[in-house]
């Protein structure tokens, strides 16, 4: 019983399931049809099935419907049901008679249930969409929208087939030999690995020095088939039944074919265009690397990157150029040394990445060496290759033995001891410790501060040194001396003074009245001396800077008394004030010189020129500049066409050569802007053919080549003006009243 | 009654009456017989009466006519039909003609009292039929077209060469096109509602040769309405020789230098290093001379371009050389400007100048560009020609001296035009400058014809300056006679019939390399120019010819000889049937 009930589940299932396997393949059929109707392609429409299958599936999911799935479906749609489809699916022994009496009941239930209910699906919608793409598909195909966006959904063979078109119009009553076969084939060269390349359509692309055979092939027996090429023409080769020619490709350019049939009569073909690009040059990325990189001498010294070159036809070799330079001035050494990558170049890769570690202490190089580098890489060229060259990169280690010269302020010489901080630094330094004071202890910040104030002091000293003072101690000293000289000439315990014949003093024998001090006062000269010794008439600055250098020593003076007492905090207001005379003395000792030109001194008239000539030789210059006119044949050939256009005149030898050496000029031209010209050089081919040659022809090619030549300079040129006698004895006329 | 009677073979008046007398004495001597016989005399003046009827048949006698009402109404082109018919009121009798080119107006024994032209008039070849006729020239409306057209027929490669004209009541929306020879258009523009409108079309000449350019009238959707041919010899630029004298070397003379040696003239440049130090460049020259200033070689020169510091450092022999160079072999000389140039007065080169605090200046030729320059301009003295203008100012000038001409400019700097980009306005600054101050060429043959087209079948008439002795112009194997101006020597006049339409010649037998090309047309291209011609032409004849009065108007009208013939007959008839009765 139970199991009845159960089939209908697993039935309901699988019903559900095919649902939604219908739903999915709706979705496939009607995208594969519409692609079919677009693409015309089965191929394409079978992929389209089995890609929107795919994506259906994954979506709709078929396959998750289980037995399990379908009960609580069931459960929750129905309500008889009483939510125990479960029942069913548990087998018949292991339930309660309860359980049982229900599996039974709800077995019948859902039998009765499972018709009235349908599987949850979308069927409709997806056969809605699926009508939906069909009808478009049939829409766009028969309006045949894609072919807009699709430029050639046929390749049409017979579009590329050469046209050859008969240069006498009259021959053209009989019957033109037809053509049956046309191949160009191209050969690469070798190292490009290009396999070689067979076509009918006579436009060529193809790399310079490639290998290049025509191959053409007549239904009938035809005669002199030549290739025209520019300027030259080539003789085609008959070999069985087709006629070849083999050329190098060297530049761009435009050809055609021309033959003659057995009754004479020439054909000549439409112009084809060689288009000749060439092997570029392999170019070269590095990564992670700047273009200076500079180590101190206890660093890792490794320089590391990545370089990518890229080749249109492979890379045939790699290596980096290293050059260490050492010492410096006339002492320089130069090494250089070519360096492989770490990872081995893959000969002919067309895009090879490659990485190098360049450590410095394997090139032998020191503090103050500098190492070049760049990168070189060649492609397969032949016969010679392309080289390509990346940027030169730096790396230096630095050299920190080297003494770096500098100057303070204003003075021209470097009088700074190593020592040496300047008031700034030392604002900078308290400022500091101030700031620091709470993480320091009481032993570094006193000790700190003290340091300072002995940097304050020698600051001191130092700017006092300008006032003309020696130093403090000096002056302690000088002090010192005097007292003990003092103590010496008048010591009164000195018990040798009354015999003693003093000699080391000054005035010895007392000769003389002692007025030393009493003459110093007044000596005569003493305005006129120049007296550094005292610090009070040293005269390194004037008045006012003296006042201004002292007022900077008290404040100095203060700061250091501060610093000493370990109160850094009040030091700091007198350290700013001494920075600002510091500041202001600066800038007064400046001198500002005027910036003027260059005032020759006066020259007499009278000396002027007045040098020895004999060195001075008279000097000639020959040259011929002319700039040759610009397409002098297009030019002669327009004036050809003006005759031909209005008389019927017959063509000559000169007026086809004329027209051959314009139609050389105007191909150059063609080349760089075929859209403009190419029209013109074809209908010329014609002219000189003799295939076109009417009032229409000459008129449009007259037009394009006048479009080509440029606009012409301005230039003056020789006029005419006729003389005779009438308006000479004007001019004399007037120029004797005009006196 | 008698003295209205005239014959009008009256030249063989003698021998008819000889020959009459002669033959009657002949036949009074045959009737000799009847000698005092009534008959005799009777016979004799018959036939006296015959003969003298055979004579007058011979002698066309003429009747005088004085009835004064004949007047005639000569109507050509473009004449209209209100003038024509107030004139029959007027004029009762009035006689009308239409007028045939190249024809007789009227039988030449008809002559008008009074003549009147409707409509554009007579062709100026046909004018000379009215000499002696009492004329009126009516004219009619004015045609609708263009009206007046000049451009230069004879030009040069990269000059631009200029079409302007009148259009004469323009259909709005209409535009004229300028099309070179290939039917490409070089420049347009578009016609307006106004009475009349005035255009100029303009091109620049790339490629030498005799072209037929077109003047292209279409309407708003581009039909063709008219096409008039434009036919334009073009000749090549012709090198100039040049001769640079500077007293140091400046930029501005190593600019220009550059750009006159690139342009293929021959330049020669002596700057001076040192006293009597020299630096000679020669730029596409074959011999190297050194400068000393003689009239013989300042001759090979076209222009001289000096400053002033070498000018007045000139000594007095070079500087008679110069003058007279200048003077009598045209020899064009350009004075570099400088501040000093400004202040000279009362020399033979100096200029009058006025001082303009403008310290740049905008070109006509290329208005939106300054240029610097110094602080003058020149003063407008009769004497001096424009060369470069700013508006009223001349900027670069000319004066002449005999056949020759001295200039200079205020420009200061011309060169920092070609350190700008400018390149082209330098050029064009430079090539007009140098154009018109140079030594002009004198050629040996100059054809010159005031009509720029032909017209098939019609006098063409042409100029030739020659200074060979008695010229000989030939078209197409046959001897054109040309005539001596009485005044000019060396100026010939002729007139030629162009049989075919196209380029035509004429030719100078002694030297036929000096061609002359014209260009003929078909009476269908610019008829509105032509018939504007007309109208001029006629209004001038008409117009200066006081009406004739003449005092012999009346016509004369041949007596019928038939007369004659029926009293011969009948006498003669007499005389055989006499004796029968």
């Amino acid at each position: 019983m139970s199991t009845k009930g159960k089939d209908i589940l697993i039935k309901f299932t699988k019903q559900w399931r095919l649902t939604l396997g219908l739903e999915v393949f709706l979705y496939s059929l009607g995208a594969s049809i519409c692609v079919c109707f677009l693409s015309h392609s089965f191929i394409l429409s079978f992929i389209a099935f089995v890609l929107i299958g795919g994506i259906a599936s994954f979506v709709v999911k078929p396959w998750k419907p289980n037995i399990k799935s379908s009960s609580s479906f069931l459960d929750n749609q129905i309500d008889s049901l009483e939510y125990s489809t479960g029942l069913l699916l548990l087998p018949w022994n292991g339930h309660s008679s309860l359980a049982k009496l229900q599996q039974l009941k709800i077995s019948k239930k859902v039998k009765e249930a499972v018709k009235e209910i349908k599987p949850p699906h979308h069927l409709k919608r997806a056969s809605i969409f699926t009508l939906l793409l069909i009808g478009l598909g049939f829409v766009l195909n028969q309006f045949s929208i894609v072919d807009y966006f699709n430029s050639s959904p046929k390749p049409e063979t017979n579009g590329d087939s050469i046209i050859f078109k008969a240069n006498d119009s009259i021959s053209n009553l009989g019957e033109a030999p037809k053509l049956v076969e046309q191949w160009v084939t191209i050969r690469y060269p070798q190292y490009t690995n290009i396999p070689v390349q067979r076509a009918s359509k006579m436009d060529i692309k193809a790399l310079e020095s490639s290998q290049l055979n025509w191959e053409i092939q007549f239904d009938s027996q035809i005669d002199n088939v030549v290739m025209q090429n520019m300027d030259n023409e080539y003789q085609m080769r008959l070999n069985k039944a087709s006629y070849i020619w083999n050329t190098t490709l060297s530049n761009s350019g435009f050809y055609n074919f021309k033959f003659e049939d057995l009754q004479g009569n020439s054909y000549s073909s439409d112009l084809y265009a060689i288009e000749v690009f060439k092997d570029a040059a392999p170019t070269i990325k590095l990564q992670g690397l700047n273009q200076f990189t500079s180590f101190n001498y206890d660093e890792n010294k490794i320089v590391e990157f990545k370089t990518t070159i890229v080749d249109d036809f492979g890379v045939a070799d790699a290596y980096i150029i290293a050059t260490v330079s050492k010492g410096s001035g006339e002492s320089v050494k130069f090494r250089e040394e070519k360096l492989n990558f770490d990872n081995s170049l893959k000969k002919g890769a067309k895009d090879t990445t490659l990485s190098k570690k360049i450590n410095l202490d394997n090139m032998n190089m020191e503090p103050g060496d500098e190492l070049y580098f760049y990168i070189e890489a060649k492609d397969f060229k032949t016969p010679k290759s392309n080289t390509a060259r990346s940027e030169t990169y730096f790396a230096v280690i630095r050299d920190t033995t080297s003494y770096e010269f500098g100057v303070e302020g204003t003075l021209g010489v470097d009088r700074m001891p190593d020592y040496f901080r300047s008031q700034r630094q030392l604002i900078i330094d308290t400022e500091r410790l101030i700031e620091n004071k709470k993480t320091l202890t009481k032993e570094d910040f006193n000790f700190t501060s003290n340091e300072l104030g002995f940097d304050q002091k020698s600051l001191r000293l130092k700017y006092g040194a300008f006032m003309g003072e020696e130093s403090e101690m000096a002056i302690a000293n000088q002090e010192n001396a005097e007292f003990a000289q003092h103590e010496i000439e008048y010591d009164p315990n000195d018990p040798l003074a009354g015999y003693k014949h003093d000699h080391d003093s000054e005035n010895e024998h007392n000769l003389v009245e002692d007025k030393t001090a009493k003459k110093e006062a007044d000596n005569p000269l003493e305005e006129y001396m120049h007296n550094h010794d005292d610090p009070e008439k040293a005269t390194l600055f004037e008045e006012s800077l003296r006042i201004k250098l002292k007022k900077a020593l008290n404040e100095m003076w203060d700061a250091e008394l501060y610093l000493r007492l370990y109160e850094p905090e009040k030091s700091l207001q007198y350290q700013y004030k001494a920075l600002k005379y510091i500041q202001e003395i600066k800038n007064s000792a400046r001198i500002y010189v005027h910036r003027i030109g260059f005032d020759p001194p006066p020259i007499k008239e009278d000396k002027r020129l007045t040098g020895k000539l004999e060195e001075v030789k008279s000097f000639r210059k020959n040259e011929t500049i002319t700039q040759e006119e610009l397409f002098p044949f297009m030019r002669l050939a327009i004036l050809e066409l003006e005759d031909f256009k209005t008389n019927n005149t017959l063509f000559t030898e000169e007026s086809i050569k004329v027209f051959e050496k314009a139609g050389n000029e105007l191909s150059a031209l063609a080349v760089e802007f075929p859209s403009k010209y190419l029209t013109t050089l074809q209908q010329l081919r014609w002219i000189i053919d003799g295939s076109q040659r009417n009032k229409e022809t000459f008129v449009e090619v007259q037009k394009g080549l006048l479009m080509a030549i440029p606009r012409p300079n301005n230039n003056p040129s020789k006029t005419t003006s006729p003389v005779n006698e009438i308006n000479q004895l004007l001019l004399k006329e007037l120029d004797i009243h005009d006196r | 009654m008698i003295d209205k009677i005239f014959f009008i073979n009256h030249q063989w008046l003698w021998q008819t009456v000889i020959t009459t007398l002669c033959i009657w004495l002949v036949f009074i001597w045959k009737e000799r017989t009847k000698l005092r016989k009534k008959s005799f005399y009777v016979n004799c003046t018959i036939s006296l009466i015959a003969l003298l009827s055979l004579a007058l048949i011979a002698l066309k006698p003429s009747v005088k006519n004085s009835s004064t009402s004949f007047k005639l109404a000569i109507i050509t082109n473009g004449y209209n039909n209100v003038q024509l018919d107030s004139l029959k009121k007027v004029y009762k009798k009035l006689t009308v003609y239409s007028y045939k080119e190249n024809q007789a107006l009227f039988p030449s024994y008809k002559h008008p009292e009074t003549l009147f032209i409707l409509g554009d008039g007579l062709q100026p070849y046909d004018l000379w039929q009215l000499d002696a006729i009492n004329t009126i020239y009516i004219g009619g409306d004015a045609p609708k077209g263009i009206s007046h057209f000049a451009y230069n027929t004879q030009n040069t490669v990269g000059n631009k060469a200029l079409f302007s004209g009148k259009y004469v009541r323009p259909i709005k929306g209409h535009k004229l096109l300028l099309e070179d020879p290939a039917g490409k258009a070089l420049d347009s523009i578009i016609l307006n509602n106004d009475d009349s409108q005035e255009f100029q079309l303009s091109t620049n000449l790339k490629v030498k040769g005799a072209f037929v350019y077109q003047l292209v009238e279409k309407d708003s959707v581009d039909n063709i309405i008219k096409k008039d041919p434009l036919p334009l010899t073009i000749k090549e630029k012709q090198p100039l020789h040049f001769l640079i004298v500077n007293a140091s070397p400046s930029f501005e003379t190593k600019y220009l230098k550059n750009y006159l040696a690139e342009a293929g003239h021959k330049v020669l440049v002596r700057s001076r290093l040192t006293k009597d130090r020299y630096k000679y460049e020669y730029f596409n020259m074959e011999n190297k001379p050194t400068i000393r200033f003689t009239q013989e070689e300042l001759k090979t020169f076209d222009i001289v371009i000096i400053d002033l510091l070498s000018l007045t450092g000139l000594s007095n022999n070079a500087k008679n050389a110069f003058e007279t160079s200048i003077k009598a072999d045209g020899l064009g000389v350009f004075i570099q400007p400088e501040s000093n140039l400004f202040n000279s007065r009362s020399r033979w080169y100096s200029f009058n100048f006025i001082s303009n605090t403008k310290n740049t200046t905008s070109l006509e030729i290329s208005p939106k560009n300054t240029i610097s320059k110094f602080p003058f301009v020149f003063k407008n003295d009769i004497s001096v020609e424009s060369v470069l203008n700013d508006n009223s100012n001349i900027i670069s000038g000319y004066k002449r001296v005999g056949i020759g001409r001295i200039g200079t400019s205020v420009l200061k700097n011309t060169f920092e035009l070609q350190l700008k980009g400018k390149t082209e306005i330098y050029k064009q600054l430079w090539a007009i400058t140098i154009e018109s101050i140079g030594k002009k060429e004198t050629p040996i043959i100059e054809w010159n014809s005031n009509l720029k087209i032909a017209y098939v079948n019609e006098p063409f008439s042409f100029e030739l300056r020659a200074t060979i002795e008695n010229p000989i112009v030939t078209t197409k194997n046959y001897q054109i006679p040309i005539k001596r101006d009485i005044d000019i020597k060396d100026l010939w006049k002729g007139v030629t019939y162009p049989k075919s339409t196209g380029w035509n010649i004429l030719q100078n037998n002694q030297d036929t390399t000096k061609i002359f090309k014209f260009y003929t047309i078909n009476n269908s291209h610019w008829q509105t120019l032509k018939a504007n011609n007309t109208i001029k032409s006629n209004k001038r004849y008409f117009g200066t010819n006081k009406p004739y009065v003449d005092t012999n108007n009346s016509t004369s009208k041949p007596i019928n000889p038939l007369w004659f013939f029926i009293i011969f007959v009948l006498n003669l008839g007499y005389l055989w049937l006499v004796p029968k009765l």
